[in-house]
């Protein structure tokens, strides 16, 4: 049938029931404000987020618990709405070296307000409200707040 | 060998494919009732033409588009060898984030090098801008990067982006000033671009007035995703028509690949990809000191400050010295050594499956002194460079395009 209309519009819901696969142990640490890291058995380095893999043995990880502190690598401010959620937010997203670990992970300060810059000591905490993706429980505090 | 040539010896040279033709279908938001199948039609068959071959010649057709989300198509190397009358032909989609459009042109100099191919069509297309809404597409390609574990949980190009050149600002004191620069550079070298997207005169102020969009980068630091197509036609020396014109040829194909997590890197503000890239490609091409060989680069610049990161990491400037080469108009058009005649993402564009493709077609006529002959400053254009990445640099290819004369 013509239109007048130069597009049409569909629209697209997908549903993707997905397990958490070899990282359950992270991402259930993280829902509770544990810190769960994988580390190699072989030269005993310690990831936060989790390898599979020793990238120099090339050993399959263990499992460990660390402290859930860590410094900021880096922060930046921006307005986005996270996967899966339904509205837009401020949100101060940062780059935290958890103490002990060999990498940094991608997380957010739990206040977008925290005045956080390169070097600010901030611990780990569980989120208040169940996150719509386990990814999403990656949540800092400045230490001491 | 001398800091001016490049190994050009018979035996390289009879391996290094010969670019025949291009055609681009513009970068811009069509919202006008045509499909990509319309834009990658169009851009194949000016590629035939420009190449003054046959469909009939091809004999290898690799294709490139970043995501099915933005076409509504798997599989789209056989859709679109119906549309241009060549089902029948050997044909592989690629995929490799950004540096898509780059990946494919690499698999055809592979197919030619190997004995594989004579004379490869390939095509790159993205249905980025007009398809889905803004926050659907930051969904679509939060997932270019470690989606488990970065994506999901917030990150976005943009995010990840600006964390890294935070560290550049913060090591090399890198400015905001100087980032602007190169959005008014790249803005301005579009004017006049066919194919450009954002063609657009600005000021440093202008950028810097733009909105906040992830601290550091403005609105205007930023590229912006494109519908579009382009095409390419590649074909071994012994294939390649008889003529008296100038011609183009690619001597060096390099890739690498770096983690997909930033915070998995050791130096967050650098990209290490590139630079092993480049490396590899200066090596394969016998170019000793790119920052006085290469003459014009197209260079991969989602961001203002992706550039300059890109420009170090492609040894065209010393680490922390790209900032202010920039701000003083190495990089500019009249400059010593031209980066993004074309506007590059900012200006021109980016549909992520062309990007690449685009960036060699205009090297191509940049060599051959076919580029907008009107506004390009007339120099001696012998050498050229095609840098494509995807994710944060976590793959990058890096091309090497010499002149050849008749």
């Amino acid at each position: 049938m013509a239109t007048d209309k130069a597009t049409s519009e569909v629209r697209l819901e997908l549903t993707y029931d997905h397990g958490t696969g070899r990282f359950k142990p992270y991402f259930d640490g993280l829902l509770t404000g544990q810190a769960i890291a994988s580390n190699c058995q072989i030269c005993g380095r310690t990831w936060f987020p989790p390898k599979a893999v020793c990238p120099d043995d090339q050993a399959e990880t263990g499992w460990s618990c660390i402290s859930g502190s860590g410094v900021v690598l880096g922060a930046t401010t921006m307005r986005s709405k996270l996967p899966f959620t339904l509205a837009a937010d401020v949100y101060r997203f940062v780059l935290v070296k958890m103490d002990g670990t060999e990498n940094a992970v991608f997380g957010r300060m739990r206040n977008a307000a925290a005045d956080v810059a390169v070097g600010t000591s901030v611990d780990l905490v569980a989120p208040v409200d169940a996150p719509a993706h386990p990814a999403q429980a990656v949540q800092f505090v400045v230490k001491g707040d | 060998m001398g800091s001016n040539s490049v190994n050009t010896t018979t035996t390289h040279g009879r391996n290094c494919p010969v670019v025949l033709g291009a055609g681009v279908m513009p970068f811009a938001r069509y919202r006008d009732g045509s499909h990509w199948r319309d834009w990658v039609r169009r851009a194949a068959l000016d590629a035939i033409h420009n190449a003054k071959i046959d469909l009939k010649d091809i004999d290898a057709v690799v294709v490139a588009s970043e995501t099915d989300f933005c076409s509504l198509q798997v599989n789209p190397a056989p859709v679109i060898l119906d549309d241009l009358g060549l089902a029948g032909v050997p044909a592989v989609r690629v995929e490799a984030g950004g540096a898509s459009g780059a990946a494919a042109l690499r698999t055809a100099v592979h197919q030619i090098r190997a004995g594989a191919a004579r004379c490869v069509l390939v095509i790159g297309f993205d249905a980025a801008a007009g398809h889905l809404r803004a926050e659907d597409l930051q969904l679509v390609y939060s997932m270019s990067f470690d989606a488990e574990l970065d994506g999901l949980a917030g990150a976005t190009a943009v995010s990840l982006y600006a964390l890294s050149i935070a560290e550049h600002m913060r090591i090399h004191h890198t400015t905001a000033e100087q980032m602007a620069t190169v959005s008014v550079k790249n803005h301005g070298n579009a004017i006049g671009n066919p194919w450009a997207h954002k063609p657009m005169d600005i000021t440093i102020a202008d950028v810097l007035a733009s909105p906040m969009i992830s601290t550091p980068y403005h609105k205007l630091d930023c590229s912006m995703a494109s519908d579009g197509a382009a095409a390419i036609v590649l074909a071994h020396v012994d294939n390649a028509p008889a003529t008296t014109e100038l011609r183009s040829r690619i001597i060096a194909s390099a890739a690498a690949t770096d983690h997909a997590r930033l915070g998995d890197r050791g130096e967050r503000h650098q990209f290490a990809a590139k630079r092993r890239a480049a490396l590899a490609a200066y090596s394969e091409a016998g170019v000793i000191d790119p920052a006085s060989q290469i003459h014009v680069a197209e260079v991969y610049d989602a961001f203002t400050g992706a550039e300059i990161q890109g420009i170090e990491a492609l040894g065209l400037a010393e680490p922390g010295q790209a900032g202010p080469a920039m701000a003083s108009g190495t990089f500019d058009r009249t400059g010593k050594l031209p980066v993004n005649l074309s506007g590059g993402l900012i200006g021109q564009g980016g549909a992520p499956g062309a990007v690449g493709i685009a960036q060699a077609a205009t090297i191509d006529l940049i060599l051959t002194g076919r580029y907008r002959p009107d506004t390009t400053p007339v120099k001696d254009y012998r050498l050229g460079l095609v840098d494509t990445h995807g994710g944060l640099c976590t793959t990058s290819i890096v091309h090497l395009m010499e002149r050849v004369e008749p």
